[in-house]
């Protein structure tokens, strides 16, 4: 019985029919990689605590950064080329500065913990393994930009993460990292650790703005950015976690340091969620510039259990499919872009020959009409019929017109949506009906 | 639900009506914490010290997956079915649990749900 089977620490539920290990204890800290500047605390299978964290030079930075004038730490940002971890890839100096140039008081400073993008968990590992890194780097933000409210906005189903974070917040306010007179630098700052309640369309900054202010959460229009007018209309920079980690070695090595790692026009290192028929899955570091080829065989261990490689998924739901073509690819954002492949936030799901893509792509067409917040017809409308479409790919009942149907919500939602959801939410189908027309051809009604 | 007892969560309330509004969901974790779900009495508790209109706090309550207005079973699993976790067999999982035990567990085939099965397995 299946229950007793959990209690006693095994199950026998391999999905191709194999025994599994027994999985009574859960997988902590998967972490592998190379150049582990941002990760180099997690692995330990439990939270790094504070006394720790500064052994291993935590809160050097901050202290550095506390005796520099605002406008050098910003200078520094710009000059390391630092670009968002969460997605978007937007230039990360250049958000503060827009920020720090503002009169307006109160600013504030948020760190963007809604992660749920399906298949990445790499802000997961951060908060429940390392969070001082994100602490030490939301700080450093809020002195560059003049911030003295901060928040961290933590996806609700992340439980564990949000004890970690908790204590470190606590433990933090009492070694004087938050709170009045920072390590006596006179600045004042202070964090609420503010919880989502399950939305994926909440980890959009306004989205997110909205949730924290107490209403539902539907992007608003931009312009205004949230660097002019974010949480409560008030000159807000908010961060994905990855990006807040970077920022302590940034201070540290200064900019030149952190760009020896990385390539020139993407420099440091990145986070990878290796996940799906690879051999060890789990999170891992690399400098940007290594090819996906040595990502999913030379650290990853290549397809397990004698597969091969049929489909890989970057970027998660939002992203798209790729095959063994682009394995060569250098994973970094200027060679993606030329092969028209997203980053995104880092994810790599890897498909053997023995998976049927129309079962990913219906359960990521599920999720997106699942998580659409309703606000923009084409996205809210959009996400339903293109389920619907997909639902029949699924089922071999294809009616015809469909394939022009789907290609057509893609265009609509990709333009008229006012947010990133509705802008990917066809993105990983197109590409399956771009890579691998016969299936879409074998699933017509008959 | 008359027998409800409001008291645990004026407490909370009370000592945070004077943020109004962005208090609206702690209030609504709280109140789920406290009572498994939200009911309306407490939906309502909710509206009138935080003076948020009540159709607001409603729509609030449904827009967010991890609120519920209905009573829920004692233990809710959450076991996500997205594309890795599927793929790491969380399907199997799904429908054992469903064959065995609709009774006593209230299933939520829950997107990306992290703390069951979605790390990868060693």
């Amino acid at each position: 019985m299946i229950i007793n089977d959990v209690q006693r620490g095994r199950v026998d539920v391999d999905a191709r029919g194999g025994p599994l290990e027994d999985i009574g204890q859960k997988p902590y800290g998967i972490i592998g990689g190379e150049n582990r500047t941002i990760t180099t605390n997690c692995g330990k299978q439990r939270a790094t605590t504070l006394p720790e964290y500064i052994t291993s030079g935590g809160y050097d930075s901050l202290m550095k950064a506390l005796s520099m004038p605002p406008a050098e730490i910003i200078k520094e940002v710009k000059a390391s080329g630092l670009v968002g971890r969460g997605g978007a890839a937007f230039p990360t100096g250049i958000k503060w500065e827009g920020a720090a140039r503002e009169a307006a008081q109160p600013k504030y400073v948020i760190c963007n913990a809604d992660e749920a993008e399906p298949g990445t968990f790499k802000d997961r590992v951060l908060l429940e393994e390392d969070p001082h890194r994100i602490i030490e780097g939301l700080v450093i933000a809020a002195y560059a930009i003049g911030a003295h409210i901060g928040y961290i906005f933590l996806r609700g189903e992340y439980t564990n993460a949000f004890t970690e974070v908790t204590q470190a917040l606590a433990d933090a306010r009492q070694a004087g990292y938050l709170g009045e007179n920072i390590l006596a630098s006179g600045f004042n700052f202070d964090i609420e650790l503010f919880r989502g309640a399950g939305a994926y369309v909440c980890g959009e900054e306004t989205a997110l703005f909205e949730a924290i202010e107490g209403k539902r959460g539907f992007p608003r229009m931009k312009p205004p950015f949230p660097t002019t007018n974010g949480l409560f209309n008030q000159p807000t920079v908010i961060n994905n976690v990855e990006t807040l980690c970077n920022i302590p070695s940034i201070i540290t090595l200064g900019s030149a340091g952190y760009r020896r790692l990385g390539t020139e026009k993407s420099p440091g290192t990145k986070l990878f969620c290796l996940s799906g028929d690879v051999k060890t899955p789990g999170l891992y570091e690399v400098p940007f510039g290594v090819t996906l080829r040595h990502l999913i065989y030379d650290l990853a261990g290549g397809i397990r259990a004698g597969g091969t490689l049929k489909a890989i998924l970057l970027g998660g739901a939002a992203g798209a499919f790729t095959n063994e073509s682009t394995l060569d690819v250098s994973l970094t954002f200027e060679d993606l872009r030329a092969s028209g492949l997203p980053l995104g936030s880092g994810v790599v799901t890897v498909f053997d020959h023995t998976r049927d893509l129309r079962d990913a792509v219906l359960r990521i067409a599920t999720f997106f009409a699942n998580e659409s917040c309703g606000k923009c017809y084409p996205c809210q409308i959009g996400t339903q019929r293109q389920l619907e479409i997909i639902q029949r790919l699924a089922a071999g009942k294809l009616i015809p017109g469909d394939q022009e149907r789907l290609t057509d919500i893609y265009w609509t939602m990709t333009d008229a949506s006012i947010c990133g959801l509705g802008q990917t939410a066809a993105s990983a189908v197109l590409s399956v009906l771009k890579l691998w027309p016969e299936l879409f051809e074998e699933s017509r009604s008959k | 639900m008359t027998d409800l007892d409001l008291r645990p969560l004026q407490s909370v309330l009370s000592k945070n009506a004077h943020k109004g509004r962005p208090f609206l969901l702690p209030a609504l974790m709280a109140t789920q914490e406290l009572y498994g779900y939200i009911p309306q009495n407490a939906a309502a508790e909710v509206s009138k010290v935080l003076r948020v209109p009540l159709a607001d706090v409603f729509g609030v309550i449904d827009f967010y997956a991890l609120f519920h207005s209905n009573p829920d079973h004692k233990t809710v699993l959450h076991i996500c079915n997205d594309p890795a976790c599927a793929m790491a067999g969380s399907d199997a999982l799904l429908k054992s649990f469903q064959a065995s035990e609709t009774n006593r567990i209230t299933l939520s085939k829950k997107r990306h749900a992290s703390d069951f099965v979605n790390m990868p397995r060693p």
